[in-house]
């Protein structure tokens, strides 16, 4: 009776813990246990990904790592395991410019056949939501998305409020003529303060802000032959313009050819240049009263521009934006997938926009939480679709980024003439575009 | 095999080699090998062979003998700065103050920081508005320079980057060859009535020899390989005006991944190095 | 050069000249340990001598992730047993080229120095790829063998040194006293524990505050402090004040075991050349 009634007991617990399994596995997300990698940029966009994960992994049972990196070491880490293909990352976190590298050489794998496959039980992601200029330069080659944009970053010209008062001006200057204008008036002789501040270190820095005036000047960097225009007269009066801004007004800082993000927020954070050309991620940083001098002091507009012939004026500028895309040699590219959408989702890509993270979906710019939060937003989001233009995309862009980058640096820093280091850079990047067998040699 | 005199040091000395044959001979290997292509390391898999073109192009283009001629400079100043300055300051520790050890101390820290760190402070000191350096001058009445934004000065600052943190460690070695003399060959000249020149020209010269030349060939060895300063301060600018042969190759393997060009790059600065590293061995008879 | 009776005045004149250049070499090492105790603004305003000390930079960059306190952990390992190997290594290969004559002796010294003529950027490239193939990133054992022979070049150099220091009629005795080769080295070896001691402390010096070699071959489970004090490097900006916490906590534990044992350190880096 005894023996019975264990054998009957063992058995219906054994039943029951069959059956509670089964029903186990029914609920199991498909991703349970998976463990995946992402490195991500040290910034404020990248902490706000570090704080989201959690979420993620509550709801799928994976165990998601993001790696925050500094610039550097993310770049080296990334180039590497995608040489080696050892997969430790399973994305790699790229900004627009790469893309191509990354794809030509097969590290990174198109996104559509999981886009198809609904391999996500967690989210819808609205692909056609994206900024379209974003999502051209971060993500679409042949018709196919290879990335998920993640950071939309735009420059603005930030412009101190007490200083233009006190100097008797009020609304932001619309043209560069305005601007050196408005910047003589702010600067002061003893060098305490100056007009304005720029971020001109070498290579893509000051290429950036060339490409925005050359563009204004009625030229583009390449003509359809792939011909550098780098030393046309639009090339000269964009270098002139910056040689001069540094050199004969001395309305900036001597010292901006070496200036970065860092220098550059540090100045207009504590009223040493009363405007900057400074992208928009860095916005909160200055709003914060603990970081910032002039919080709530700063006002942000569309950057200046050129008049053209029409009247109307032109402003451009260079686009920021960074994107995930899957590594080819990711164990678990689907696992990878279904965190990217899920993180690059409308509702999830709010939360991340009011963490501090700069957003490339239309919805999130103009969703009224992260309006209320930021009140720059809107004017982001106009220069994100009126103002802002890639550099050339081409599979060799951080060699030519580099060499004419710094050729540009030396028409600047007096190595070179204004009209030297523009022969030198053309030059260069005609080379650089034989080499990949763009520029027909006649 | 059996252990007689003739292959015990031999033995003694295998697994320290075939160490180094792993960690530091296979490096070599690659990139003899690969300065013989042309590809970017994400791309390794379309290796393009083109013999010695690296070489060629390297040879030929400007930029080359210009960081040539700035690493000439660089490493010829901060060896002779720091030579200089640290045996003279060694000379004057060795003379016996009641705070010797205290400042063989405070020598030591630079030689201990971490060089990263070192470098960023450094950057932070010469910075054109919060910098210490310019803080001084305006102290005793000169405007602030442009320090790391001049083309002319931004070499300069990284040779008194050098200095500083170097001469600790030349004064330390130097000095401690310095004990090393027996006190009473100078009590015998003292009496023989020699004054401080002819002692220290025909006395402390002759033994400091080998410690001279080994201070030399490791100062001469560090800089021409390393370029972390160079890195962290200008990143080779403004322009190119601090881009040293060692920054070079680390900009072509870490920056654009070229990675033939870096290895090219690199070979060369390695023949260089060999060649003044080995040279100064004979002239100064450090022995090995 | 020492002689007595030397005149007061010159006396002063040496302290005075040596204590400007302590004052030289101090000075940067108090912005950065000033900096540590500011706060953002402070570090980027003109500076100042008095300012309003705040530890929240060392609570900071001690919770930020949890993650320096493991790295200093890290750190620790492959330092000690790095070092521990090179030494283990280092020892025999420095008794033989110290003490033994043979064929290509000083072909192999020099050869072994000249470790130290490749740019460290450029080994590091093709030992990544290497490990890759060998599925060893991200692991201690690829980091530890090869500051192992980073290490080689000094340790080798120093011990020559010290085993040179000893009289060779030591070692004759423990020959006759019947040791075998082996045996002759277990016996000198308490002779040069000195020299054994400071040896370690420079190894551990040199890999302590190495970077680009660990920037490139660690990963996130064997992060080394001054790769991950780096972090501090974003692109928002420079995090000052967390980023010299670090790097003073950083210097502090391996500064005073320099200080300690100063004497056999410094010596150990000229025996070889000076006895040689």
């Amino acid at each position: 009776m005894k023996r019975t009634f264990l054998i009957v007991s063992a058995l219906s617990l054994i039943g029951l813990m069959l059956l509670s399994s089964l029903a186990c596995a029914e609920e199991t997300p498909p991703f349970k246990g998976i463990e995946i990698t992402i490195p991500v940029l040290a910034g404020p966009s990248g902490e706000a990904v570090k704080k989201l994960a959690p979420q993620f992994e509550a709801i799928s049972g994976m165990k998601v790592n993001i790696e925050i990196l500094s610039h550097d070491e993310l770049w080296k880490k990334m180039e590497l395991d995608a040489a080696a293909k050892s997969g430790n990352f399973d994305a790699f976190h790229i900004n627009y410019f790469k893309l191509d590298e990354y794809r030509n050489s097969g590290a990174i794998i198109a996104l559509d056949d999981f886009i198809k496959g609904d391999v996500s039980p967690y989210s819808d992601p609205k692909w056609d939501d994206f900024a379209f200029a974003l999502l051209k330069a971060m993500s679409e080659r042949d018709g196919k998305y290879y990335a998920f944009p993640h950071m939309g970053d735009t420059r603005l010209l930030w412009y101190n409020k007490e200083l233009f008062a006190k100097a008797g001006l009020q609304n932001p200057p619309d043209t560069w003529v305005e601007f050196t204008d408005y910047a003589r008036k702010m600067t002061t002789p003893d060098g305490k303060q100056y007009g304005a501040g720029f971020e001109w270190q070498k290579s893509i820095y000051v290429l950036d802000m060339f490409q925005g005036l050359l563009l204004e000047n009625g030229s583009p960097f390449f003509d359809e032959n792939w011909n550098s225009q780098m030393n046309s007269p639009a090339g000269q009066a964009s270098l002139q313009f910056m040689y001069d801004t540094l050199n004969k007004e001395k309305i900036v800082p001597p010292d901006v050819i070496n200036w970065g993000h860092t220098e550059l927020t540090n100045g207009i954070v504590t009223g040493y240049v009363a405007m900057a050309d400074q992208w928009h991620v860095f916005i909160p940083q200055a709003e914060d009263p603990s970081s910032s001098l002039v919080a709530g002091k700063l006002g942000y507009a569309l950057v200046p521009g050129i008049k053209q012939a029409d009247g109307t004026i032109l402003r451009r500028d260079s686009l920021g934006t960074w994107g995930f895309a899957i590594n080819s040699a990711s164990k678990n590219p689907k696992a990878t997938y279904a965190f990217l959408e899920w993180l690059k989702s409308p509702e999830i890509d709010v939360q991340y926009a009011l963490m501090g993270g700069t957003s490339t979906r239309v919805s999130t710019n103009n969703d009224p939480r992260v309006i209320e939060k930021f009140s720059f937003a809107p004017v982001a989001a106009k220069s994100l679709s009126e103002v802002v233009m890639p550099l050339p995309i081409i599979p060799n862009f951080t060699e030519w980024v580099e060499a004419a980058g710094t050729e540009i640096h030396k028409g600047l820093v007096n190595q070179l003439s204004v009209k030297e280091a523009l022969d030198g850079a053309t030059d260069i990047s005609n080379k650089l575009m034989e080499k990949i067998g763009f520029r027909k040699v006649k | 095999m059996p252990v007689n005199k003739k292959t015990f040091p031999y033995l003694l000395l295998l697994p320290s080699l075939l160490l180094i044959l792993l960690v530091g001979i296979y490096p070599l290997m690659y990139l003899i090998q690969n300065s013989l292509f042309s590809f970017t390391l994400i791309r390794q898999a379309e290796k393009v062979f083109v013999g010695l073109a690296n070489y060629r192009d390297l040879l030929i283009s400007q930029q080359f003998w210009s960081s040539l001629l700035i690493t000439v400079i660089y490493v010829v100043s901060s060896t002779f700065i720091t030579f200089v300055l640290g045996l003279g300051i060694a000379l004057l520790l060795n003379q016996g103050t009641p705070l010797t050890r205290v400042f063989r101390s405070i020598f030591l820290m630079p030689m201990v920081a971490t060089p990263v760190i070192v470098a960023l402070t450094w950057r932070h000191i010469w910075d054109f508005r919060f910098g210490i350096m310019n803080l001084f001058l305006s102290k005793v009445g000169i405007k602030p320079l442009l320090w790391l934004a001049d083309t002319k000065l931004a070499l300069l600052s990284i040779i008194i980057t050098d200095v500083w943190q170097w001469t600790p460690f030349v004064i330390l070695v130097i000095e401690a060859g310095l004990v090393a003399i027996p006190e009473y060959l100078y009590e015998a000249a003292v009496v023989d009535g020699c004054n401080f020149w002819k002692r220290f020209w025909y006395m402390t010269v002759p033994h400091l020899r080998p410690v001279i030349g080994l201070t030399l060939a490791i100062r001469v060895m560090d800089l021409f390989r390393n370029a972390d300063l160079v890195y962290v301060i200008t990143s080779g600018g403004p322009g190119t005006s601090t881009e040293v042969l060692a920054f070079s190759v680390f900009k072509k393997a870490f920056v654009i991944f070229q990675i033939g060009d870096a290895a090219a790059t690199a070979i060369i600065l390695v023949i260089l190095t060999t060649f003044i590293v080995s040279s100064l061995i004979k002239r100064w008879d450090i022995e090995f | 050069m020492k002689y007595h009776g030397k005149q007061i005045w010159i006396q002063v004149i040496i302290l005075f000249v040596l204590v400007i250049f302590s004052i030289w070499t101090l000075f940067p090492f108090y912005w950065m340990i000033t900096a540590s105790f500011k706060n953002r603004l402070q570090t980027f305003a003109p500076p100042t001598l008095f300012f309003t000390p705040t530890l929240k930079n060392y609570t900071e960059a001690f919770s930020l992730y949890g993650s320096l306190g493991k790295t200093f952990i890290n750190s620790l390992i492959i330092c000690a047993v790095s070092v521990a190997l090179s030494l283990l290594l280092g020892i025999p290969a420095a008794y033989a080229l110290g003490r033994l004559n043979f064929k290509g002796k000083n072909n192999i010294s020099f050869f072994i120095l000249s470790l130290r003529i490749m740019p460290p950027v450029v080994s590091a490239l093709p030992l990544y790829l290497l490990a890759a193939r060998l599925n060893m990133l991200d692991s201690f054992t690829t980091i530890i063998v090869l500051y192992t022979v980073f290490n080689f070049p000094f340790v080798i150099w120093m011990l020559k040194g010290f085993f040179l220091e000893i009289p060779l009629e030591i070692e004759e005795a423990a020959q006759i006293d019947g040791c075998s080769r082996f045996g002759v080295i277990r016996f000198v070896f308490p002779l040069i524990s000195p020299g054994v001691v400071a040896t370690a402390i420079f190894s551990c010096i040199l890999t302590w505050n190495e970077f680009i070699a660990a920037l490139i071959l660690t990963g996130r489970h064997t992060r080394t402090v001054p790769v991950e004090l780096t972090t501090n490097i974003t692109s928002a900006g420079i995090e000052w004040g967390k980023l010299m916490a670090g790097g003073t906590v950083a210097l502090l534990p391996i500064l005073i075991i320099s200080i300690i044992i100063q004497k056999h350190l410094v010596r150990g880096l000229t025996l070889g050349a000076v006895k040689g």
